[in-house]
């Protein structure tokens, strides 16, 4: 193991150092306000499904995502059946380094959204809108799932909280505006991380803080119960998916 | 950059030729970095301070810096205890890392002869782990099981450029031998391919550290 290097070093075990600026230094984009997301969500509708599944594979986000985007693990979430208007907003909210919650997570689509263009955002957009809904998640506790249902189709009066499905539809299948996402058959572990982010409000990528307000009032064991119900209400299968 | 090497190949060296014709104009007029292998003369001969040059079989090489890796052996402390072959290694069994010369001591890391591991941060962490079990196992008159070890290490070739080798190894014939799961970083043309490997070097780096001190 004799190398001879000059002006610079390296090992033997081959470890070409180069001291790595991080992006958490970077200045965070300002919040959405609803006419600049309009504008910015104004290319989706030209996204090729065709060229999004490409694009799923070639950039590897079927890595983590699932190689159909059911998502395989509890650390990430599910964009199969995902509105399209969702997905291109949350690559932009990654893009424009504005989702600095959870830092160590988000740093991996902080980076990745520099590869991508709008056009190349609204091709993936489109392929997950193209997929059926993401399949139950194994882990999901019926029990918890019933404790959740009430408080999502309801609400709680007394305590000023609005039913969840006034926004995410009665199945969890998603809302009129471009930030309400589909919820069905999400990853819970992801959907109770995204709703303590909220709540702390370190997560600010939503359209006038409307989820971080409405995440504040809820318990943890509400969250709990509200990412079984959601994950229940994904489409069931008797095989497991292709 | 001028790497003058006494060996025609090294490790990682698919993915490093391929970052550095990427990154560094490597192969072209422009490289911003050679590398000369023992077949072209990059034998280093002697190292003339004073002049800051390194005299190699290949010719005189002026430098601003000069970092020389010297041959490598085992630390002084391992010769002081008598631990060490002729070679200036530390034989162990390959099963426990316990040295075959003194009995009662284990050897990991760089020092131990462990065949087909290379002498990495990571194979020690590993090593680490096989001896510490063995000395367990011996002090509780348990025969030691059979071990697996794994290598892992990434580097960095630029700052969103990572590269990768991942190896599995078991005891064959009282010999430490690399699985065919083994692996390195393929080359692909997607631009995601050597990012996420430099963001899952950071990762690695974070949790090995907290692995190895925390």
């Amino acid at each position: 193991m004799k190398n001879l290097l000059i002006t610079l070093l390296t090992t033997g075990a081959a470890v070409l150092a180069v001291t790595v600026a991080q992006a958490a230094s970077e200045a965070p984009a300002p919040e959405w306000e609803p006419s600049r997301l309009e504008q910015a969500l104004s290319r989706v509708a030209q996204g090729k499904p065709a060229e999004g599944e490409r694009l799923h594979h070639y950039l590897y986000c079927s890595a983590c995502h699932g190689d159909d985007g059911n998502s395989p693990s509890r650390n990430w979430p599910s964009l199969t059946g995902q509105k399209p208007d969702y997905v291109m907003k949350t690559l932009l909210d990654y893009k424009q380094n504005m989702r600095r919650d959870h830092y160590r997570k988000a740093y991996v689509m902080t980076r990745m959204t520099q590869l991508l263009d709008e056009k190349q955002m609204a091709d993936l957009a489109a392929y997950y809108a193209s997929r059926p809904a993401p399949v139950v998640p194994p882990q999901t506790s019926a029990k918890l799932a019933k404790q959740g249902a009430r408080l999502a189709q309801q609400g709680d009066g007394k305590r000023g909280i609005t039913a969840c499905a006034a926004c995410h539809g009665e199945r969890g299948e998603s809302g009129v505006t471009p930030d309400t996402p589909a919820l069905a058959g999400q990853t819970p572990e992801y959907f109770v991380q995204a709703m303590q982010m909220y709540k702390a409000g370190m997560r600010t990528s939503d359209v006038g803080g409307v989820m971080r307000m409405f995440a504040k009032p809820l318990t943890d064991s509400e969250i709990q119960a509200l990412a079984h119900y959601y994950a229940s209400l994904g489409r069931q299968v008797q095989a497991p998916a292709k | 950059m001028i790497i003058l090497d006494h060996k025609d190949a090294f490790t990682k060296e698919v993915p490093f030729k391929k970052a550095w014709e990427r990154l560094y104009g490597f192969n072209t007029p422009n490289a911003m970095i050679e590398w000369i292998p023992a077949a072209q003369g990059g034998k280093p001969k002697r190292v003339d301070v004073d002049r800051m040059t390194v005299i190699a079989e290949a010719g005189a090489f002026k430098a601003d810096v000069i970092n020389y890796i010297a041959p490598q052996r085992a630390s002084p402390i391992a010769f002081r205890m008598g631990l060490t072959n002729r070679e200036g290694w530390c034989p162990v069994n390959r099963r426990t890392f316990e040295s075959e010369i003194v009995r009662d001591v284990f050897v990991i890391g760089d020092a131990a002869v462990a065949d087909a591991m290379p002498k990495s941060g990571y194979s020690a962490n590993s090593q680490a782990k096989v001896a510490a079990q063995a000395i367990a196992d011996q002090l509780a008159g348990r025969t030691p099981g059979e071990p697996s070890m794994i290598n892992v290490c990434y580097s960095l070739a630029g700052e969103n450029y990572g590269v990768s080798i991942v190896d599995i190894f078991k005891v064959v014939d009282n010999r430490i031998v690399k699985l065919p799961a083994s692996g390195v970083s393929p080359i692909t043309d997607s631009p995601a391919q050597p990012l996420l490997e430099a963001i899952y070097q950071r990762n690695w780096h974070r949790t090995f550290a907290n692995d190895c001190f925390a």
